[in-house]
């Protein structure tokens, strides 16, 4: 009897619980990864459909499908839908999902699952290179792990006590100081000098440490593997970049008695290329890590090289384009880029030639890099000498990056434009400008005195929000002729925000035409708070023939109860 | 001067445009064929005869690989490449790890049978268990007491052959004290045959299962 309940009870001694991340948001993985690290429990993240059917079902030994238990944590926007479904036609048994709003309503579950913590880091959201310092650092002390941003700082000022050891690891913002004033902050203004700190702390002298972009967050080949972000629970992470290692990061290195640097991931093979030798004539040997090989995973040659699985942090989403020019005969260029990706882009145009029925016409560039906030488009507007109406190309060459700092992509390319002559009287004026906290957006509020219609692009410029100077910019919107209209800009402000914003600097591209807002308004508004009144009067103008019916019909009830 | 490493025919881009930051090239898998052929024997009565036996089987317990290392100069500003010269010389060693986060500072020479099936059972749930003749200690059982073929002294190594076939790739062996992760490192040998006479500039053994019901078994790939 014994050895049967023995035998019965040996799958759940067995057993272990696998986390598998169905999101493509690195934060969702990233923190799904280091709780598991920190509670003992196995770690998988997805980054494509091929990896969730080719690759993970394969890891499993039969035995442990039988086993172990496996968690699938989606967000609202999974990488595979009806994963556990599929993995049980792939013969796991025990598979069940737990489905969260985002990164940070899974930080609170896990937070309490795998709690209680005795110190708490929280890392800026929006550095990749914080966020693999911050992590590693939180591993080797088995702290709690939080992502602030101002949709998080809700659930960081409720979960972590306000005299707590904390340490908080890149830009804080205000709300965050004054919550914990106690906190170690980490933010000298600079990302990899952010890591050095981080990495004193972490350890005194550690004999290896690991050199990450920030730009992509590698997730681990098996599942039994720590994240590399949590470094094993012992190895600091710092930053370094495909085109730079920062030079305190190098000289830390070099004077902390390091022996072995793991540059880790392949757009650090350049850097890695050019620093090892200086490295190792300063007894430190540098290896930088490549790619996985597989073995038992029968949809994986035994052979090849795989590049490990990726998802973008915000240094790594960032992507722009030339979409279209547009000329103005009387000397006006207006080139009208694209950022696609979800973090802001720096774009330092480097050569910008143009040239018109053969004759170059020549452009003066700009000594600040263009900023192109995440999934809009700017339009950067250079006055030049009268244009012929003639066909004219351009080749536009420039670097660009998720920092001012860190322009290290390239981008050229070739376009060709007519100049056109076109008469737009078009004009507009800003009448007043708010923050709606019910819209979470700046609301400019603007007239039309011209004849025609008017297409406006709005924009704020060095908005304070936690008192960082942030570009906002907003959808295009329509003001009739002799008319008068809205600008929506979203943005979050939070009261405090609101008082540090007494003005605000409006920035409004506008034009008769959508494609070519050639004239531009700039000015500083005085910024208010949207009051009760301006919500009723807002339902009243979007609502007038509903209300106008209401109205009408109250004064009939009130007529006929008064002839009784 | 700048340095690229590209590895096994990775192109070494940074990867603003790719979902995913490496494009591999590599070669088909293969696997040994056995020349054993069925013989038979001719008994006649009143007569004695010697009859000798060759069997050859596929190793379950190990598996081979091998590839090239480019490594190349290159002028240029940022990521864009103004020129590229191929290093006539390459040096150093690729590194086949069994964990993501290995702290090389914490190897060990000493590994054994039996750290290597604690390795590769943790990770594949079966357990590594090759004969005495096919084991760890059968496999690697040179010491590099002169530093000839691993990074560190005294590293067990085995050298895996050539086409002629002569003994002539070194693979040394560790272990991460803290974790028991596995660290195999393959020597460089420039433009040097290969098993199959190929020309290559590493060759390895590293251990593995082919059990059916094992788990995966993931290796990360390092140059250094």
């Amino acid at each position: 009897m014994r050895w049967i309940l023995l035998f019965l009870l040996l799958p759940l001694v067995w057993s272990a619980n696998i986390n598998i991340s169905n999101s493509a948001d690195w934060r969702f993985a990233y923190i799904l990864g280091y709780y598991s690290f920190v509670g003992g429990d196995y770690f998988y993240g997805l980054d494509s459909q091929a990896t969730a059917r080719e690759v993970f079902p394969y890891l499993p030994s039969e035995r442990e499908k039988q086993t172990d238990t496996v968690t699938i944590f989606s967000d609202r926007n999974p990488i595979m839908d009806n994963y556990d479904t599929f993995l049980r036609g792939m013969g796991f048994r025990n598979v069940r999902t737990e489905v969260y709003r985002d990164f940070d309503e899974l930080t609170q579950t896990l937070f309490q699952r795998y709690g209680p913590f005795e110190c708490y880091v929280i890392v800026a959201d929006g550095g990749g290179e914080w966020a693999y310092a911050g992590s590693a650092l939180a591993a080797r002390y088995k702290c709690a792990l939080f992502i602030a941003n101002t949709d998080t700082i809700d659930t960081i000022t409720s979960l972590v006590p306000k005299d707590g050891n904390i340490i908080i690891i890149g830009y804080a913002g205000k709300r965050l100081k004054e919550t914990f004033p106690n906190a170690i902050i980490i933010n000298t203004g600079n990302r990899a000098k952010d890591t050095v700190e981080v990495a004193r702390i972490h350890s005194k002298k550690p004999a290896t440490v690991y050199l990450v972009s920030g730009m992509y967050l590698y997730l681990p080949g098996h599942y039994k593997d720590p994240a590399v972000w949590t470094g094993g629970g012992s190895i600091p992470i710092l930053a370094a970049y495909p085109d730079e290692l920062p030079e305190p990061v190098k000289d830390y290195i070099l004077k902390s008695g390091v022996k072995f640097v793991g540059f880790y991931g392949a757009e650090l093979y350049d850097l890695y290329g050019r620093e090892r030798e200086e490295l190792s004539k300063e007894g430190v040997k540098a290896l930088v890590f490549t790619t996985l090989k597989f073995r038992n995973v029968p949809t994986r040659d035994p052979n090849k090289e795989y590049p490990p699985n990726v998802l973008f942090m915000p240094g790594g989403d960032v992507f722009v384009s030339l979409e279209r020019v547009n000329a103005l005969a009387e000397g006006k260029i207006l080139f009208r880029f694209r950022n696609t990706g979800k973090g802001i882009v720096y774009l330092m145009p480097l050569i910008v030639n143009v040239k018109c029925g053969g004759e170059e016409v020549p452009i003066s560039l700009p000594e600040e890099p263009l900023v192109i906030l995440p999934e809009s488009v700017y339009i950067w507007e250079v006055s030049t000498q009268p244009l012929p109406s003639t066909g004219c190309e351009v080749y536009f060459e420039g670097r660009y990056g998720p920092d001012k700092d860190r322009m290290m992509f390239d981008y050229n390319t070739t376009l060709g434009f007519m100049p056109e002559k076109i008469e737009d009287p078009s004009t507009l004026e800003v009448k007043r400008v708010l923050y709606s906290p019910r819209l979470k957006a700046f609301v400019i509020y603007v007239s039309n005195p011209s004849s025609v219609k008017v297409y406006a692009y709005p924009s704020l410029k060095g908005v304070l929000v936690d008192g960082i100077p942030t570009d906002f910019s907003g959808r295009m919107g329509v003001v009739p002729p002799n008319g008068e209209g809205k600008l929506y800009v979203k943005a979050e402000l939070s009261d405090a925000d609101i008082i540090d914003n007494p003005t605000v600097k409006v920035m409004i591209r506008y034009g008769k035409r959508a494609d070519l807002p050639i004239k531009l308004l700039e000015g500083e508004f005085n910024l208010e708070k949207e009051t009760f009144t301006d919500v009723v009067v807002e339902l009243i103008q979007e609502n007038f023939v509903l209300v106008t019916a209401i109205v009408v019909l109250i004064l009939v009830i009130l007529l006929i109860l008064r002839r009784r | 001067m700048r340095r690229i490493l590209a590895l096994l025919g990775l192109l070494v881009v940074p990867f603003a445009f790719a979902a995913t930051p490496v494009t591999v090239t590599t070669g088909a898998p293969q696997t040994y064929t056995t020349t054993s052929t069925p013989g038979s024997v001719d008994v006649n009565a009143g007569y004695v005869i010697e009859t000798n036996v060759t069997v050859e089987t596929v190793t379950q317990w190990w598996t081979g690989t091998y590839g090239n290392v480019n490594e190349t100069v290159v002028l240029g500003a940022g990521t864009s490449k103004f020129f590229v010269w191929n290093l006539s010389t390459l040096t150093g060693y690729v590194y086949f790890t069994t964990a993501s986060s290995v702290n090389f500072a914490d190897l060990n020479i000493n590994v054994s049978t039996t750290d290597v099936n604690a390795a590769i059972a943790s990770i594949t749930s079966t357990s590594w268990t090759p004969s005495a003749d096919e084991n760890f200690e059968a496999t690697f059982a040179n010491t590099d007491t002169t530093g000839t073929y691993c990074s560190i002294a005294n590293a067990k190594y085995v050298l895996t052959l050539d086409n002629t076939p002569a003994a002539v790739w070194p693979t040394c062996a560790y272990k991460e004290n803290a974790t028991g992760a596995l660290v195999f490192e393959a020597k460089i040998r420039q433009d040097q045959a290969a098993f199959d006479g190929s020309t290559v500039d590493y060759q390895a053994l590293l251990p593995a299962v082919v059990e059916s019901g094992a788990g995966g078994l993931v290796y990360y790939v390092w140059k250094g």
